[in-house]
C-alpha cells in the first residue's frame, strides 16, 4: 500500500487502528529474509478477529519458525472497503502493508456459514483470483481452516488447500512441503497432489461431485486422492504451542482479556453441537500448565481479567485444584476471572465463593429445549434440578441477573415444549423471589434469547430439515406472548432469515460456490452483522445462479451419500446415525467420560484414561 | 506520591484514540511492576489521569499522564520500567514527582505548542497567510457544536503564529488549550484555508500560566520557581 495514499486514507475511516497494526507482541520481520511469506486473514472486522483464541495460536506458531513471516489481515470494514477501492490500491497485511497478492500462502479461518462472502470480497481487493481453477503458480496458495471446513464444500472452489483439524499441528508441514515445491519448482498440481496424502489436508480440486437430476449423487477422488480426507489433533496440550506473548490491541475487543484455553474437546455429546463432536476427543490442560501460562500472559500483556474457555469449562477434571490455584495465583493483582460457560450441574458454589474477585455481572445458563422431553432428544443431560439450583446459588450469591438461551425448532419440537420454556423462566423469577428481600442483590433481570435451530453436518441432526421461516416466526410470536406476562424477562430472537441461509450452507454442496460469488458480486458481506444482512440479495444470487434453496430442505435418506461424506474428523458415520435414532426415540446417550459410548475416535486417549480409572 | 510522565505518541500510535490510549497506559503500568496506587472498591484500576486528550492522527512529543506510586522509586528507574513494557510508537520522554500544591494536570493546562506542516501550498502563500492571521486583531471560523454550525472568534486564543526558522513549509502556533478557551490547530488552519489533508500536525508541549507566564507541564516537577 502506498503510504502517502494510506496517510490520508487512515485520516478519514472510523477506527483508523483497525488497520495499522503496531501493537504490543505484534511481529515484525521484514519479509525479504523469509523463505515463506505468510497472510493469516480472518474474514470479519479486526475486534472480532482478533478475540479469536486459533488466530493468535497460529499466528505464533508461524512466527516461531524462522524460515516464515505471518502477517495479518483483517475484513476492511465497509468505509475502508470504500476507501481502498477508491484508491486502486488493494487490501494489505496490518505488519509490512503488503498487498494479498504478494504473499505465498494467504490462509482464511471459518468461523461461521456467513463469513463466506467476506472471504471472497477479501480476495477481490487483494488482487487475487477468486477461483482456484484461475490461480496460477504467480497467484498465492489459498488455505483454508476452522470449524466450517468440516464441510467446506460450498466454498471449495476457492481453496486450493484445507486443513482439518487444528492447525499448530499441520502448518508445519505444510511450510516445509510449500518450500520443497519451491526449491524443486514442481508444477501446483503435483504439490497438491502430495500434500493430499498428508493426514489433516483435503484438496477440493481433487475430487469430483456427481449429481442426479438436481440432488447429490456422490463425491470421488480422482488421480488417486485419499477416499476419505482425516483431521489432524494435537494429542497432548501442555507440549502444544501457545502464544505466552500475546497481541494485546490498542481497540477494545470483544472479548478483551486474556482467554486461557484449559481444554479441547467436549465429551457430553449434545446432538445438535457441531463443535462437541468434530472437536473429540477431550484433551485437557494440566493445572500447572495452565498457572504457568496465565501469569506469562498477564505479565506480557497487562490484562486485568481473564477468562477460562473451553468447551464446558465446569468439566475440567481438576476444576477445584485450578480454581484454588487461580485464586492463589491472582490475589494482590487486581485481576479478575471469568468461568463464561460454566455448567449448571457443576457443583459451582463451593469455587464460587473462593473466587471472591470474579465479576458478578450475571449467570449464563443454556438449557437449550425448555422441556425435559426435549431436552432428552437433544441429549443436552441438564434437569430442571439442576438448573433451580445454579439459579439459586447464583442469586444468593450476589447475582441479580441471569441469560437463558434455547433453541427453537428443533427436531421433534412441539407448542408444549415452547410453553415449557415459558414455564422455566417463571422457575427462574420464583427462585429470585424466595430469596429474602433484605438479601437479594439488585433488580431481577432475566433475558431469554432463542436461535433458530440450524442442523449441522457431522451431527446425528445431519438428518434433520430445518423448520420452514414462517414456523420460526410463528414460534417466536408465541413464546413472545408467553414471556410477556413474566416480570424482569425481555425475549431476544435471531432473524429466521439469517438462520434460513446459514442452514443452506452448513449442509450444502459445491453448487452453492457459485451462489456465494455472486451473492459476493451482488454486494453481499458482513452478512453477520444485521445491518448488513440482505436476504433478497441472497435470494436474487440463487435465481441467477439458477439454484433453487429448497433443495436444501429435503430429506435425506439415512444411508443416502452427503456432501460431506468424504471429510471424516474421527466419529463415524455409523454412530451419528444411532444417535439419530436414539434422539427420535428421546433416549439419552451418556457422558463418555464415564465409558466410551463408541463414537470411533482412532486411537482415542478418552478410552485409555478411563480405563486407566476403572 | 504524585508522579507525572511526559511522553510521545508517534508513527502508527498516532491513530489510537484517546480512550484506547487510556487502557493502553493502565495495562503498561500493570506490565512496568511499578508499585502503582490503585482506586478502591469492587473492580480496582489504576488511577491515572491525562492532560489533555490528543486528536486522532496528530502526533505527539508531549503528552502527559499522572497516578500515584505507594513507595519511593527514582525517575529515571520509573522512566525505564515503563519504556521497557510501553506499546510501540509511545515513548516516555521524562517523568517526575509533583508536589499537591499543583491542581490535576488536567486543570492546569492553559497553551499547547504546535508545529504544523504543510503540503502543496507555495510559501509565498504559505508566508503571506501566517502574516495575515497575525496582523489580525479578529479571526471568525466556523465551528460545529450540538446545535449546528456557529462562527467563533479564534484571534485571541493564537498567542503566536509564525513560519519556523529552518523549515518554510511548516507553522509554529501556540494556542489556547484547556477548559476556559481551547482553540485547535484545525480552526487555525480553518482560517487559513488549508485543507486538513495538506497538514500534518505535531504538538509539542502542553503548558501551564503562573501569574501571565506560561510553562510547560514537566517543569511542575522542579521545585516551584517562578
Ligand atoms: S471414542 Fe469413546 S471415549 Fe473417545 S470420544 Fe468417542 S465416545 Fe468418547
Amino acid at each position: 500500500m502506498n503510504k502517502d495514499k494510506l496517510e490520508i486514507i487512515l485520516q478519514t475511516v472510523e477506527k483508523p487502528s483497525r488497520y495499522t497494526g503496531g501493537e504490543l507482541n505484534s511481529v515484525y520481520k521484514n519479509p525479504s529474509e523469509y523463505a515463506v511469506h505468510f497472510a493469516f486473514c480472518f474474514p470479519d472486522v479486526y475486534e472480532v478477529g482478533m478475540s479469536h483464541l486459533g488466530t493468535r495460536i497460529i499466528y505464533d506458531v508461524l512466527n516461531k519458525r524462522n524460515d516464515t513471516f505471518c502477517e495479518r489481515c483483517f475484513a476492511p470494514w465497509p468505509d475502508m472497503e470504500d476507501m481502498i477501492r477508491d484508491s486502486g490500491e488493494e487490501l494489505y497485511s496490518l505488519e509490512s502493508k503488503t498487498p494479498l497478492n504478494e504473499f505465498d500462502i494467504v490462509g482464511f479461518t471459518l468461523q461461521h456459514e456467513m463469513s463466506y462472502t467476506n472471504v471472497i470480497n477479501m480476495l477481490k481487493l487483494g488482487g487475487i483470483p477468486i477461483y482456484s481453477k484461475d490461480r496460477d503458480g504467480s497467484s498465492p496458495l489459498i488455505i483454508a481452516g476452522g470449524p466450517c471446513v468440516f464441510n467446506v464444500e460450498p466454498m471449495a472452489d476457492f481453496f486450493d488447500i484445507v486443513v482439518l483439524g487444528e492447525g499448530e499441528y499441520i502448518s508445519g508441514t505444510i511450510i516445509e512441503k510449500y518450500k520443497e515445491h519451491k526449491d524443486k519448482k514442481t508444477s501446483k498440481h503435483d504439490f497438491l497432489m502430495g500434500l493430499a496424502m498428508e493426514k489433516g489436508i483435503y484438496i477440493p480440486s481433487l475430487y469430483d461431485v456427481k449429481y442426479t437430476g438436481e440432488k447429490f449423487h456422490n463425491i470421488v477422488p480422482k488421480d488417486g486422492a485419499p477416499l476419505t480426507a482425516e483431521k489432524v489433533f494435537v494429542r497432548d496440550m501442555d507440549a502444544s504451542p501457545w502464544p505466552e506473548k500475546p497481541i494485546l490491541p490498542f481497540l477494545q475487543l470483544v472479548h478483551d482479556r486474556v482467554t486461557m484455553e484449559i481444554f479441547r474437546g467436549c465429551t457430553r455429546g449434545c446432538r445438535f453441537c457441531q463443535a462437541g463432536m468434530i472437536y473429540r476427543p477431550i484433551r485437557e490442560k494440566s493445572v500447572e500448565t495452565i498457572l504457568k501460562q496465565t501469569r506469562e500472559n498477564l505479565d506480557n500483556t497487562g490484562y486485568e481479567e481473564i477468562s477460562l474457555t473451553s468447551l464446558s469449562s465446569g468439566d475440567y477434571s481438576q476444576l477445584k485444584e485450578l480454581v484454588l490455584g487461580m485464586h492463589e495465583e491472582l490475589k494482590d493483582c487486581h485481576t479478575s476471572i471469568s468461568l463464561p460457560s460454566l455448567r449448571l450441574d457443576a457443583h459451582a458454589k463451593e469455587y464460587m465463593e473462593s473466587l471472591e474477585n470474579q465479576r458478578k455481572a450475571g449467570l449464563t445458563l443454556a438449557p437449550e429445549a425448555g422441556s425435559q422431553r426435549l431436552r432428552d432428544v437433544i441429549n443436552k443431560n441438564v434437569t430442571e434440578e439442576d438448573l433451580t439450583e445454579s439459579v439459586h446459588n447464583a442469586f444468593s450469591n450476589g447475582y441479580s441477573s441471569v441469560k437463558l438461551y434455547f433453541m427453537l425448532g428443533l427436531p421433534t419440537e412441539t407448542y408444549d415444549d415452547i410453553e415449557a420454556i415459558a414455564r422455566l423462566v417463571s422457575m427462574v423469577r420464583d427462585e429470585y423471589y424466595k430469596i429474602p428481600k433484605e438479601e437479594r442483590f439488585g433488580r431481577l433481570r432475566i433475558v431469554v434469547s432463542t436461535s433458530c435451530f440450524i442442523p449441522k453436518a457431522h451431527t446425528p441432526f445431519q438428518w434433520y430439515v430445518q423448520d420452514s421461516m414462517d414456523d420460526f416466526m410463528e414460534k417466536q410470536r408465541f413464546l413472545k406472548d408467553k414471556l410477556k406476562q413474566i416480570k424482569g424477562a425481555v425475549y431476544n430472537y435471531h432473524d429466521a432469515k439469517v438462520s434460513r441461509i446459514e442452514a443452506i450452507f452448513a449442509k450444502g454442496d459445491r453448487r452453492l460456490c457459485a451462489v456465494v460469488a455472486r451473492a459476493s458480486e451482488l454486494g453481499c458481506r458482513f452478512d453477520s452483522w444485521s445491518e448488513h444482512f440482505d436476504y433478497d440479495k441472497w435470494m436474487l444470487a440463487f435465481k441467477e445462479c439458477g439454484i433453487d434453496p429448497d433443495i436444501y430442505f429435503q430429506l435425506n435418506e439415512l444411508d443416502e451419500p452427503l456432501p460431506w461424506d468424504h471429510i471424516s474428523y474421527g466419529v463415524t458415520k455409523k454412530f451419528l446415525q444411532k444417535e439419530w435414532k436414539l434422539s427420535l426415540q428421546g433416549i439419552t446417550t451418556q457422558d463418555c467420560r464415564d465409558g466410551c459410548r463408541g463414537c470411533g475416535i482412532p486411537d482415542c486417549p478418552m478410552i485409555k484414561q478411563t480405563e486407566k480409572r476403572n | 506520591m504524585r508522579v507525572i510522565v511526559k511522553y510521545s505518541k508517534t508513527n502508527e500510535a498516532i491513530y489510537v484514540s484517546h480512550l484506547d490510549v487510556q487502557r493502553s497506559m493502565q495495562r503498561t503500568l500493570r506490565r512496568s511492576g511499578l508499585p502503582v496506587k490503585y482506586t478502591l472498591g469492587f473492580h480496582p484500576h489504576i488511577a491515572l489521569t491525562f492532560a489533555l486528550p490528543l486528536s486522532v492522527a496528530v502526533e505527539s512529543f508531549g503528552e502527559y499522564m499522572e497516578f500515584s506510586l505507594i513507595d519511593y522509586v527514582s525517575p529515571e528507574i520509573i522512566k525505564a520500567k515503563i519504556n521497557a513494557v510501553i506499546a510501540p510508537g509511545f515513548y516516555a520522554e521524562s517523568c517526575g514527582y509533583i508536589s499537591n500544591e499543583y491542581h490535576s494536570l488536567m486543570s492546569s493546562v492553559a497553551m499547547c505548542e504546535w508545529v504544523v506542516k504543510i503540503k502543496g501550498i507555495p510559501q509565498k502563500e504559505l508566508a503571506d497567510e501566517v502574516k495575515r492571521i497575525k496582523d489580525s486583531t479578529e479571526l471568525l471560523v466556523e465551528k460545529r457544536t450540538k446545535k449546528g454550525f456557529r462562527d467563533v472568534e479564534i484571534r485571541k486564543g493564537i498567542y503566536d503564529i509564525s513560519l519556523t526558522a529552518d523549515a518554510a513549509d511548516t507553522v509554529h502556533m501556540r494556542l489556547a488549550a484547556g477548559g476556559k478557551e481551547n482553540i485547535s490547530p484545525k480552526m487555525v488552519l480553518a482560517a487559513m484555508g488549508i485543507e486538513q489533508k495538506d497538514a500534518r500536525i505535531t504538538r509539542k508541549d502542553i503548558y501551564f500560566e503562573r501569574e501571565g507566564k506560561h510553562y510547560p507541564l514537566l517543569s511542575m516537577c522542579n521545585k516551584p520557581n517562578f
